[in-house]
């Protein structure tokens, strides 16, 4: 977990098409697994503050978009989307983290963490929106056809 | 040069790695239990979705733990984080008599799955701080387990919000997964 987040975007672009693959596989118990997978990876490197302040968000959680796409089964995209609202809002370590701030640091860079926080929080929202929105795009009937 | 010996004895003397599964109904306490061995302090938990695995080392003996979600229609998937297990710890809300029988089914039912066959069970009686808990006592006669023939296990009390018997109950499995061949 100590190497920079340039070796980490090459080595979470191959993993990434890993679990998308996984994640779109025929047998239930197998796909669970890789998005229960996906889902504890990609909250370890959130948790990394030098990781979170880039635009790794999107690309760790890219993944979980792909196979709300692609994927045909309604236990996979469930999942996905308690995923998402569970386990990464709120983040634990980010609040020991925050706490930690609070105790040893100046108030300006708590503010400064605070301002990061909300920046976080907005752009995983979009994220968020994005997700919801392609569920109910899917999950809505087709419309009645008057004959 | 401290930390060249250190890595050098690690090299020649690994550390073994057990895998453990928590399992347990819902509001239980796993997660608690979980981050309390693991980061020595409380945290705010959510329903875990899924599954939940960090590392503690123990006596030099390292152990992956898995924990897993506990609602019930969670309960379909554990078999899948079976494979491997070496170690069983049921987390169990001493308060709640209510579904004591639910815990029990679970139980049993989890013990006649092919990949737990050599594993040992710890129960933990969790919540003991709760006034009107269940002691050890009685939950051993709710959940028959001197019934359990197959399986080494072992209750104990704990409160996982003081931490206040965690750490026996990890005792206890580090005992019985190095006393014997892991499989």
């Amino acid at each position: 977990m100590n190497r920079i987040r340039l070796v980490w975007s090459s080595i979470w672009h191959v993993l990434s098409d890993f679990f998308v693959t996984i994640g779109c596989s025929g047998n239930l118990s197998i796909a669970i697994f890789a998005m229960d997978s996906l889902r504890q990876l990609s909250m370890k490197f959130l948790e990394r503050e030098e990781l979170a302040n880039y635009n790794f968000q999107n690309e760790f959680m890219k993944p979980f978009v792909i196979v709300m796409r692609k994927s045909s089964a309604v236990e996979i995209r469930e999942l996905i989307i308690r995923c998402v609202s569970n386990g990464f809002i709120p983040c634990q370590q980010c609040k020991i983290r925050m706490e930690e701030h609070c105790s040893w640091h100046s108030q300006q860079q708590h503010m400064m963490t605070t301002k990061t926080l909300y920046s976080w929080l907005l752009k995983l929202w979009r994220r968020l929106f994005e997700i919801t929105f392609l569920t109910s795009l899917r999950l809505k009937p087709p419309p009645l056809q008057i004959v | 040069m401290g930390a060249m010996i250190s890595r050098f004895w690690f090299l020649l003397f690994p550390a073994k790695e057990y895998k453990i599964v928590v399992v347990g109904l819902d509001n239980a306490g796993k997660t608690t239990t979980l981050y309390k061995l693991h980061l020595g302090e409380v945290v705010t938990t959510n329903p875990t979705v899924g599954s939940n695995v960090e590392e503690l080392v123990y006596k030099n003996i390292r152990f992956e733990v898995w924990d897993l979600g506990g609602q019930e229609r969670l309960r379909t998937s554990w078999a899948t984080y079976y494979r491997g297990t070496h170690a069983v710890i049921a987390v169990i809300d001493s308060s709640d008599r209510a579904r004591i029988s639910i815990i029990k089914d679970e139980l049993f039912r989890l013990l006649g799955h092919e990949d737990l066959q050599h594993s040992v069970i710890l129960v933990f009686a969790n919540k003991q701080d709760i006034k009107d808990a269940m002691t050890p006592a009685e939950i051993t006669d709710a959940l028959s387990l001197h019934s359990i023939k197959d399986h080494d296990w072992h209750i104990q009390a704990c409160c996982a919000l003081s931490g206040e018997g965690l750490y026996d109950g990890l005792g206890w499995i580090a005992q019985r997964v190095t006393g014997k061949a892991p499989t």
